[in-house]
């Protein structure tokens, strides 16, 4: 069945599965990462104002 | 009696609806194959989001009609401009393609989905970015990739890429109406592009696997769309999203931008505020609907314009100035000024089919008021424009004109003569108003003091 009216294109579907994986995983360890860095930064922040 | 219908000759791939005019207001029909995705939208609470937000160019739904077609109308709120994605700077592109991605990411929250991922779909408010095919909303279906993926990539990453290299990639866009295809986009990126995990796999490994599928026998395709989770394709959406806000546009030497910085034009502080004086007193008197800045660098007089005139389209062909005015106006909704990149020696063609789909930049920018500020000697000197021509342009395209004469003795068109033989015997004052008088009823020439420039000022009624 087609559901959109443009080519989705089937390579186009299948790389995209393919990269969410990657990127969805990438994206995690950078949402990690930043969280990391902002308690780093709150610490610092802390011990300098002491 | 109702006025005629006139369909909107771009609005004809979607079956599910399409756009068309009758007498001042644009409407969208909805059509039966589309009406349960339009009742979901409303539904779901995206449509009010959306409109809350201002994302979405607004609508109110109108009665029932009673003809054969059925369907559900909606009428639109009228855009004062639209520009193509080629006439865009890098900064537009890039804003045009985040809202484009929010609004999937939006979508995918409440359970619907963009069909369609077309820079054509996006157009400006002032110097915001709204979406404006309220039919690209449909259902979800649970776990399926995202269909518009490729789209989104040829009409939006491929060229932003392209054009971290080069902004003039930005103007091929003209010939390429379905965006820039992968497997160009790939050998053009420089070879750091390898580097990069992002072009890599939306680029690269994107135009490998297109082309790999493309020419599968038929019992190869699969039937049904692989699988993906939702969270999995919105955090591979959001990835992308943050990647593209990263991107930013190659520093390069504009030869335009700051020609309005002291020093680097020759006018003296008196005879640019006189200049800016005039201009504002101009446009103060005429308080056109729409005032057209030929060759606006970047948009000085084209604020000015904005300040009497309810709508101002600034044009240029360096795209850097246009940056520069996009980055000045980005965000605000109230002044309405709209950069476009325009060559007027090429100006951007009716394009689709018939070349009728979209009208070309001269049919979209008639306007009350047209400034021809230090542009004209480009036209006649440095492209060999007849002055009739020149002439025709002006009288053409506005109902008003203010027109800067430039003098063989001005530095900036001795810089053009500078590699070219002195072919214009025309180019003097008396045959400049001549030529200008002849197709205008009322030409008043002002000297600018303390230069040797003169503005004409040109009204085909005096008013």
């Amino acid at each position: 069945m087609i559901f959109a009216y443009i080519d989705s294109g089937t390579g186009s579907m299948l790389l995209q599965v393919l990269l969410a994986g990657g990127f969805s995983l990438l994206f995690f360890f950078s949402r990690i990462r930043a969280y990391f860095a902002s308690k780093v930064r709150t610490f610092g922040g802390r011990r300098n104002a002491k | 009696m109702q006025s005629e219908i006139q369909r909107d000759r771009a609005s004809f791939r979607d079956p599910a609806g399409y756009v068309f005019r009758r007498g001042d207001g644009v409407f969208r029909r909805i059509l039966s194959a589309g009406a349960a995705d339009w009742q979901c939208f409303l539904d779901s609470g995206l449509a009010d989001e959306l409109d809350g937000r201002g994302d979405l160019v607004r609508w109110r739904t109108l009665p029932a009609p009673d003809d054969r077609e059925g369907g559900i109308v909606l009428e639109l709120e009228e855009l004062d401009f639209l520009s193509m994605p080629c006439e865009w700077c890098f900064s537009q592109l890039k804003d045009a393609a985040l809202l484009t991605l929010d609004l999937q990411l939006r979508a995918l929250a409440r359970g619907m989905s963009l069909k369609d991922a077309s820079a054509f779909n996006v157009a400006w408010r002032g110097g915001r970015s709204v979406f404006l095919d309220h039919g690209s909303f449909e259902r979800y279906r649970e776990d399926e990739p995202w269909r518009a993926y490729g789209q989104f990539v040829r009409h939006f990453l491929a060229p932003l890429l392209l054009a971290c290299k080069d902004v003039r990639f930005l103007r091929t866009l003209s010939t390429r109406l379905d965006g820039v295809e992968l497997d160009f986009a790939g050998k053009n990126l420089p070879l750091r592009s390898w580097l990069d995990l992002h072009a890599i796999g939306h680029i690269h490994l994107h135009a490998g696997m297109e082309k790999k599928h493309s020419n599968s026998p038929l019992g190869k395709v699969p039937v049904a769309p692989p699988r993906l989770p939702k969270a999995r394709l919105a955090a591979m959406l959001t990835d992308l999203k943050q990647y593209i806000a990263r991107l930013s546009p190659p520093h390069a030497a504009s030869e335009w931008g700051d020609y309005y910085c002291e020093g680097k034009n020759n006018y003296s502080e008196e005879s640019f505020s006189f200049k800016s004086t005039l201009v504002d007193s101009v446009v103060s008197r005429l308080s056109p609907r729409r005032c057209v800045d030929f060759g606006a660098n970047s948009g000085y007089f084209s604020k000015i314009a904005a300040r009497h005139s309810a709508v101002t389209i600034a044009a240029d062909m360096d795209c850097n100035a246009l940056e520069a005015l996009y980055l000045s106006v980005r965000g605000d909704e109230s002044m309405r000024l709209y950069p476009v990149r325009q060559d007027l020696d090429n100006p951007t063609p009716g394009c689709g089919v018939f070349n009728e789909e979209r009208p070309g930049f001269l049919a979209r920018t008639k306007s009350q008021l047209g400034l021809f500020l230090a542009i004209t000697h480009h036209l006649r000197i440095g492209s060999n424009w007849p002055m009739q021509s020149i002439v025709r342009l002006v009288h053409d395209q506005c109902e008003n004109a203010v027109v800067e004469f430039v003098p063989k003795n001005d530095s900036q068109v001795q810089k053009l003569l500078r590699t070219r033989p002195d072919l214009c015997l025309d180019w003097n004052l008396p045959d400049y108003c001549a030529a200008f008088s002849a197709a205008f009823e009322h030409c008043e020439v002002i000297p600018i003091p303390g230069s040797e420039r003169f503005i004409l000022i040109l009204e085909k009624t005096k008013k």
